[in-house]
């Protein structure tokens, strides 16, 4: 038996001895007690300058003695909850008048409860977190808090901050990449992170991002900065629940069903994972816009075609967001359409008006020519391969190429695990070697997308680093005389409107497909698992991550999904898109959200993919059994499933950092999904 | 509120039980998970796991302790995200608490796997109802609660060597009943 058992086990004991000691002796606490009452009634009110600094003597353990300085949320909605003074908390203006954290002249004390989550009025009603910052020059609004233990006193401070300075000070928060103001002025400061985190900004993209931990207000929002200025855009998902993040809420649904813990919303999800470089947004006023390679349109949704409407005026010149418009529009267009449906008969009618005028235009549309057939007629591209350091070349179709094609470029040894190359049978202006991106990360061509804009063929290679870490980047050539010129400005003049998307994935689907001889899970079967794993998980009390997985067309599609808390439906929504049902180029779309999440998971080590769930499902989808439980150890895999075996002597792990997933070989080298794939699954 | 009020309103899937547990119980559950968890987010998840479990389960069922009901709920809560962390190798410090555990463990022939864990269960509480109070009090902090030697021995006015002897003493006792 392991500690972790016993621990486990001690657990379960009696709940008379959980009782007899969830409380030190009266005695020891007393003091506290009576100290705490005495501080609560001599809370002593310090007004200095624009701050405010309540002086109290707080429970010995809200503070750790002697860490000087300590602020943690929950301890300040622990001190909140008993010092009815805060409930004061509010907005000061500089003439002393108290008003509500919307601005509002309050007569009295305002009583304004901060739970912990979120801030209530007094009739239970939530205040938005975007209420703290009221539009009005000559109030101030309570930006902060702060817990100290200074020289054996607890303190905390309220930082009231004038709108006015928030306004100012609102590009270099910018800069700084935090959408707050930067306040410790005073040594020590530590920030309220709740509040950071509530108005994630990424910065990285300067595009619409959504807010995580939107809690206090179920709505997404995006933010921009355009011209100097700092636009907010609002989103509104039909369940206005963003996905990720709903991890700590709790509350109660129109129905009056509790909702608590992890409750994703899988098609939330695919909007935002599967669309993440080609990024619709919606404005208030209900008009769809989209970025396209750092491009920003006005466009609209038609039966699974989007139409550019207007280019605007937003660019971002440093940064070019890969296009990606092949895989995407089928599957997501049905959502994308009851998401961004008109609201208005207003909107409706302008749309509308425009559609003669549309109709007359060139509309992006998806071919039914395929890569396939495109690679057939341009003997060019066919080198465009990959080279492992195991010996075998394949191309990207998968073909084991015979010997080693004449590289272009440099090689420096065998410390990745994989590299891309144009090979040289190319023409001589194909020589493309792809390894770093343009801020040197060494990166390699995940996808290609071949399109065609102003009659002139486009392809387009995304890189992604082959650490995680950064953004993707493309690379773009033009096909010019039968070879490929390498060209920056892409887009530039160019009319989007006459883009044509060469539909990739299906040709490449046919050729796995014709060598797949693994199992196909019928959607049935996949419920069935999806069920019992969630209903397994519920019933031993796991928090865990679990995953999906599902091999099809030779290639292994894994959902790292969290099914703890899906409902039926979103399982039977997910088991249908795993099994199938949704066209091919759907299938492109799972695997882009799969390989997405990887690299999301490398960034924030969030997303830890339950590598012992994983397994099980591709236990299960081979027929072979491991008893694993998610989360567990890869060493603990190594134990209890032998069976991965079948994979030769391949296993699937996570990083040390438990960051994505690869396959490990037992010399603890690494191979590609992509090797992994043309050795296994073929 | 009493208990009782509360579980009455959970009876009658009045919305409100949600929040007077809370009310009453965030901060204890709260204690309960952090001992356990370094990130105070994954302890608040716990917790709020807490409150959707509990209002999952009630009804039908109506605990004779809630505030231990609550609290098992929350340890295991706790104790999943600890493994899932520990899985990605992101190791917290109930690991001292399980070296230490290691101490009372027999060795595996001892034990059959397969009764192992009812046994085992059925023995700590016995264990534990045969020890003194002091003793038993300062076990449960300890390795139910998760409370750090420190702050067990700064709530019971101790020395941390009194603690430690108590808890080291404790746990031989232990391995001998569960040897047996």
């Amino acid at each position: 038996m392991k500690p972790e058992k016993l621990f486990e086990l001690i657990g379960e004991v009696d709940e008379k001895f959980v009782a007899e000691a969830a409380e030190y002796p009266k005695k020891s606490r007393r003091g506290v007690g009576l100290l705490m009452r005495l501080a609560a009634a001599a809370c002593l009110v310090f007004v200095a300058g624009a701050s405010v600094w309540i002086v109290g003597n707080l429970r010995s353990t809200t503070i750790e003695s002697g860490a000087g300085i300590y602020c943690e949320n929950l301890l300040l909605a622990e001190f909140l909850s008993q010092f009815s003074s805060f409930h004061s908390f509010g907005v000061l203006t500089p003439d002393g008048q108290f008003r509500d954290l919307s601005g509002r002249l309050l007569r009295q004390t305002p009583q304004v409860q901060w739970t912990g989550r979120q801030f209530l009025t007094e009739s239970g009603d939530v205040i938005p977190p975007d209420a703290l910052f009221v539009n009005h020059d000559d109030i101030s609004v309570a930006t902060s808090f702060a817990l100290y233990n200074i020289g054996g006193t607890p303190l905390v401070q309220i930082e009231f901050t004038p709108v006015a300075t928030l306004e100012r000070t609102w590009d270099i928060r910018y800069d700084a990449g935090t959408l707050f103001p930067n306040l410790s002025d005073f040594e020590g400061h530590i920030w309220d992170t709740q509040h950071a985190s509530e108005w994630h900004f990424d910065e990285a993209n300067v595009n619409f991002t959504p807010v995580f931990h939107s809690l206090h207000n179920p709505e997404w929002q995006h933010f921009k900065h355009i011209n100097g200025e700092f636009v907010r855009v609002e989103f509104n998902p039909p369940d206005g629940v963003p996905v990720e993040h709903f991890t700590r809420a709790w509350g109660f649904d129109e129905n009056g069903e509790f909702i608590g813990g992890r409750r994703p919303l899988p098609y939330l999800r695919e909007v935002y994972f599967g669309l993440a470089s080609m990024q619709f947004l919606r404005s208030n006023e209900g008009s769809l816009y989209c970025s396209v390679g750092g491009i920003y349109w006005r466009v609209r949704f038609n039966d699974g075609i989007i139409e550019p409407l207007e280019r605007l005026p937003w660019r971002h010149p440093d940064r070019l967001t890969s296009l990606r418009m092949n895989e995407t529009e089928v599957v997501v267009s049905g959502l994308l359409r009851q998401l961004f449906e008109p609201e208005s008969d207003e909107i409706a009618n302008r749309l509308a008006e425009e559609r003669p005028r549309l109709e007359n235009d060139s509309r992006i549309e998806v071919s039914a020519e395929t890569i396939a057939d495109f690679l057939v007629s341009h003997p060019a591209l066919l080198g465009f391969g990959i080279r492992q350091h195991q010996g075998m070349y394949i191309c990207l179709l998968g073909t084991i190429l015979p010997e080693r094609p004449p590289v272009v470029g440099e090689w420096r040894g065998d410390e990745l695990w994989t590299r891309y190359f144009i090979f040289e049978d190319s023409p001589p202006h194909a020589n493309i070697h792809i390894q770093t991106t343009s801020d040197g990360r060494l990166a390699v061509a995940q996808q290609f997308f071949l399109y065609e804009i102003d009659g002139e063929i486009i392809l387009q290679i995304e890189l992604w680093s082959v650490t995680g870490e950064g953004d993707n980047e493309s690379v773009f050539f033009r096909y010019v005389n039968t070879a490929w010129l390498r060209s920056e400005e892409i887009f530039d003049g160019r009319n989007l409107a006459s883009l044509r998307l060469f539909e990739t994935e299906e040709a490449v689907n046919n050729i796995l497909r014709s060598r797949s001889h693994l199992i196909r899970e019928s959607h049935e079967t996949l419920l069935s698992q999806m069920k019992a794993e969630r209903d397994a998980m519920q019933e031993r009390h796991e928090n865990a991550i679990a995953g999906a997985i599902v091999i099809r067309n030779g290639r292994l599609y894994l959902d790292p999904v969290e099914i703890l808390w899906f409902t039926d439906e979103q399982l039977e929504y997910n088991a249908r898109r795993l099994s199938g049902m949704f066209p091919a180029d759907a299938q492109r779309n799972w695997w882009d959200v799969w390989f997405f999440r990887e690299i999301e998971n490398a960034e924030t080590s969030e997303f830890g993919i339950g590598t012992g769930t994983a397994l099980v499902y591709i236990n299960r989808l081979a027929g072979i059994w491991g008893d694993m439980d998610a989360g567990q150890h890869m060493n603990d895999f190594f134990e209890y499933a032998p069976s991965m075996t079948v994979f030769d002597e391949t296993f699937i792990g996570t990083s040390p950092q438990g960051r994505g997933i690869f396959f490990v070989q037992p010399n603890g080298t690494r191979v590609s999904r992509l090797t992994f794939e043309a050795r296994y699954m073929q | 509120m009493t208990d009782n009020a509360i579980l009455d309103l959970f009876f009658a899937r009045d919305e409100s039980a949600i929040v007077e547990t809370q009310k009453k119980y965030a901060s204890y559950l709260l204690t309960v998970a952090k001992n356990i968890l370094p990130s105070i987010q994954d302890a608040e998840e716990c917790v709020s796991d807490t409150f959707f479990k509990t209002w999952q389960v009630i009804p039908p069922g109506r605990p004779t302790l809630f505030k231990s009901f609550l609290a098992k709920i929350t340890r295991n809560r706790a104790l999943d995200k600890h493994r899932a962390n520990t899985a990605k190798k992101r190791a917290a410090e109930p690991d001292l608490i399980m070296s230490e555990l290691a101490e009372s463990i027999p060795s595996p022939s001892d034990v059959h796997a397969d009764l192992e864990s009812i046994l085992t269960a059925r023995e700590i509480n016995k264990f534990l109802g045969e020890l003194d109070n002091e003793a038993r009090f300062i076990f449960m902090r300890r390795y139910w609660y998760a409370d750090s030697i420190s702050a067990i021995a700064k709530n019971l006015g101790a020395s941390e060597s009194k603690i430690k002897s108590s808890l080291s003493r404790t746990r031989q006792k232990l391995r001998v009943a569960l040897s047996q």
